[in-house]
């Protein structure tokens, strides 16, 4: 009976299940960042930067690093992919790319055209940022590759940061294809630009999208904080600046410790949305004066208050003019609110919607002075 | 012929957990929301109910019958032929439910781990895996059973690290009942079949001591109510983490919302999951061909040993002829198949018992 069982065990060893997928590093090109175009012909191209290891022989097998610009063209995303893979040694491997980036043309169609292909493959890093250019991506790729040292964590780092301090909607991979399959929700994502003075990529606001496509506009890192904040998706760090009066020293800079939010819908014309915004702050910036007194106090959050609840306004008719229902006020509505869904659902359902926001701050720390 | 080994009701809980908990569990997701929308975990709750029912019929028919197994009361009930024709179809349809659980595990692991490796190969991994599973006594299976519990364990909790993330959205639950109340029970049909392994318990009641006792019935009902609270979970989580209509074209959705998740060092904790369930997955083989060797052992009356190498050879060939002519009727059929055999099947032998009145005491006097 022992020998039975044990030649049974043994004899699936020969089988080796692990080895016929083996990939090797040294024959693979591991992509850092991919950008992807859309030429006049209706071509794709795709820009990479790949990671090259050289190992030398002369010099007792020491590992050399290098990085290649790579671009290939064709009619998908897999084409063009293909077109590389013959332009370099070892099989081109786009699935471990940190970081993608969508130039304007390919932004302004369908962004899920481009995406398709990643989703099929199950060793894609479903965790990549992704970001969309003013231009083509193909200049944004070119310009890290010949002027940053970090390559391919350049843009990745970038990104990440702005995340952290709550400026930008978290967005990865994963998280973009439910919002493109939600027909209530839509997301803002990076808006990189090349800034010709100071020879930098950067990020200069959150490009609005609506449905699968980008809608052309883009909102200001402090709006896209703000809708964060009525979104209640911010991170951990949330710091604003307001401008209280016109004179230089008036200005005064504050953390959002926590957020509660009263949303209240109702059918009238239109679909009106309630929103009351109730922030808990902490100063951390304000040499005016100080909060030594009830009155200062009052007056700051008054004040605060009012200037936030008109750029909220502000913030929303901008949204409205472009139908991006950030907020995911379509999703409120087919969940707890079916009945007017049914009246305004369709694809253009937020022009029906009127949003009414209404900002009240708190604050509730200082640091250790007053 | 009575069964000699006995187990006891503990015993049973581990040995139906994982019969039940198998194949299906990834995929459950996908399939409820097709057939109930949003609204698939009340459908799954509702047939986790049903289960107990039907449990209960079950544990009411084996108890006239202590000590046999559906292959023997059969006979009893039915008479001599009749009762070999119903064992007979039931370890074909045994064989069956193997060899859809071979193909849906071969292809799962070749969309997601090993797209070049060859089908046959983990076909042929499993035909050894199975005889070696199986060429033993129920104390083996049940002691085997009881220590890979750890994993389905595991698996539950390696489901906790995805709420580190942001992605969850309560509202893709509501509006609750959505679906509409006749849809939802309809779905209940097509939910049913994740509690799939609830047949073997025709088997499995003959070795539990005290069988007339309602004690033996505990380790059934926590067997059954784990299945759905598990079951159910899935469900809900992978409906809050995916839009609707990413459900719709996501066919493993447990496995693509774990792909994304990221611990320091480990980026795909998929593949963690994979091999887990891969265990759990042999689990659902063993106990079903145990079975089914031991129907076979007992109408072709051969040695246990050869019965499970003969069914194994069975399993391997079938399931490469089906997956190579890329045969789905499989999945269509057995629905309505673990229908009858799970639930129509034991109800009518329960009537005839009744009706009748047999009793295990006949079969002494013909021995």
């Amino acid at each position: 009976m022992r020998k039975t069982e044990l030649f049974l065990i043994l004899s699936i060893l020969p089988l080796l299940a692990g080895c016929w997928d083996e990939r090797l590093l040294k024959n693979s090109r591991t992509v850092y960042i991919s950008g992807f175009d859309l030429d006049e012909n209706g071509d794709y191209q795709t820009t990479s930067i790949i990671r090259d290891m050289n190992i030398s022989e002369s010099s007792r097998g020491e590992i050399s690093i290098s990085n290649d610009l790579v671009t290939g063209k064709g009619g998908s995303i897999k084409e063009a992919s293909m077109t590389i893979d013959q332009s370099v040694p070892g099989y081109y491997d786009p699935a471990k790319g940190r970081t993608l980036i969508l130039g304007i043309d390919v932004a302004k169609g369908d962004i899920y055209n481009v995406l398709d292909s990643l989703y099929r493959d199950p060793r894609v890093d479903l965790n990549a940022k992704i970001a969309v250019t003013d231009n083509s991506a193909n200049e944004i790729i070119t310009h890290i590759s010949e002027n940053e040292v970090e390559k391919g964590e350049y843009l990745y780092e970038l990104i990440h940061s702005s995340e952290m301090y709550s400026k930008m909607q978290e967005i990865t991979l994963r998280s973009i294809r439910t919002y493109l399959f939600d027909e209530g929700k839509d997301f803002m994502l990076p808006y990189l630009s090349k800034d010709e003075e100071d020879n930098e990529v950067k990020i200069n606001g959150a490009a609005l999208f609506h449905d699968h496509s980008f809608t052309g506009q883009f909102l200001s890192p402090d709006e896209s904080t703000l809708l964060l904040l009525f979104m209640e998706a911010q991170s951990k760090k949330a710091l604003l600046t307001e401008q209280l009066d016109k004179k230089a020293d008036g200005s005064v800079s504050y953390n959002v410790k926590s957020v509660s939010r009263k949303l209240k819908l109702e059918k009238e014309e239109k679909v009106h949305a309630d929103i009351m915004l109730q922030l808990d702050v902490e100063i951390v910036d304000y040499p005016p004066n100080h909060l030594d007194k009830q009155e200062m106090i009052n007056f700051l959050e008054n004040r605060l208050s009012e200037i936030l609840t008109e750029k909220a306004d502000a913030l929303f008719k901008k949204l409205a003019a472009n139908q991006s229902d950030i907020l995911g006020l379509g999703r409120e509505l087919i969940a707890f609110h079916p009945s007017i869904w049914k009246e305004i659902k369709g694809e253009n359902y937020y022009e029906h919607i009127l949003v009414n926001p209404k900002v009240k701050v708190n604050v509730r720390s200082s640091g250790i002075i007053l | 012929m009575r069964v000699k080994s006995r187990i006891s009701s503990v015993n049973l809980f581990f040995l139906l957990v994982h019969t039940m908990i198998g194949v299906g569990l990834l995929s459950l997701p996908h399939q409820t929301h097709d057939a109930a929308g949003s609204d698939g975990w009340i459908s799954i709750l509702i047939s986790g109910f049903f289960i107990q029912l039907i449990v209960l019929l079950i544990w009411l028919l084996c108890r006239n019958f202590p000590n046999l197994t559906l292959f023997d009361f059969s006979k009893v009930i039915l008479g001599e032929t009749f009762g070999n024709v119903l064992n007979f179809i039931y370890i074909i349809y045994m064989l069956t439910v193997i060899c859809y659980v071979f193909i849906i595990y071969a292809d799962t692991l070749k969309r997601w781990i090993l797209p070049e490796t060859p089908v046959w190969i983990i076909f042929l991994i499993g035909f050894f895996l199975l005889i070696y599973g199986c060429i033993c006594n129920i104390k083996d299976i049940v002691s085997l059973f009881s220590f890979l519990f750890i994993f389905i364990l595991f698996l539950f909790f390696i489901t906790f690290l995805v709420y580190g993330y942001s992605y969850i959205d309560v509202r893709y639950l509501f509006p609750i009942g959505s679906s509409g109340g006749w849809n939802i029970l309809k779905s209940t049909s097509d939910s049913m079949i994740s509690f799939i392994g609830l047949e073997t318990l025709l088997i499995y009641f003959a070795f539990i001591k005290q069988s007339k006792t309602i004690s033996a019935l505990k380790g059934v009902f926590l067997a059954v109510l784990f299945v759905t609270i598990f079951l159910t979970y899935i469900v809900i989580l992978s409906t809050v983490m995916l839009s609707p209509e990413e459900i719709k074209i996501t066919p493993e959705p447990v496995l693509y919302i774990l792909s994304a998740i990221e611990i320091r060092i480990l980026s795909r904790l998929d593949l963690i999951f994979l091999s887990f369930w891969g265990l759990i997955v042999f689990t659902t083989i063993i106990s079903y061909s145990f079975s089914a060797s031991m129907g076979i052992s007992k109408l072709i009356r051969i040695k246990h040993k050869f019965a499970v190498i003969l069914s194994g050879t069975f399993v391997l060939i079938v399931s490469i002829i089906f997956y190579y002519m890329e045969i789905t009727l499989l999945e269509k059929w057995l629905k309505h198949l673990s229908l009858i055999f799970g639930i129509i099947i034991p109800i009518l032998l329960l009537l005839i018992t009744i009706i009748f009145k047999r009793e295990a005491a006949s079969t002494y006097e013909k021995n």
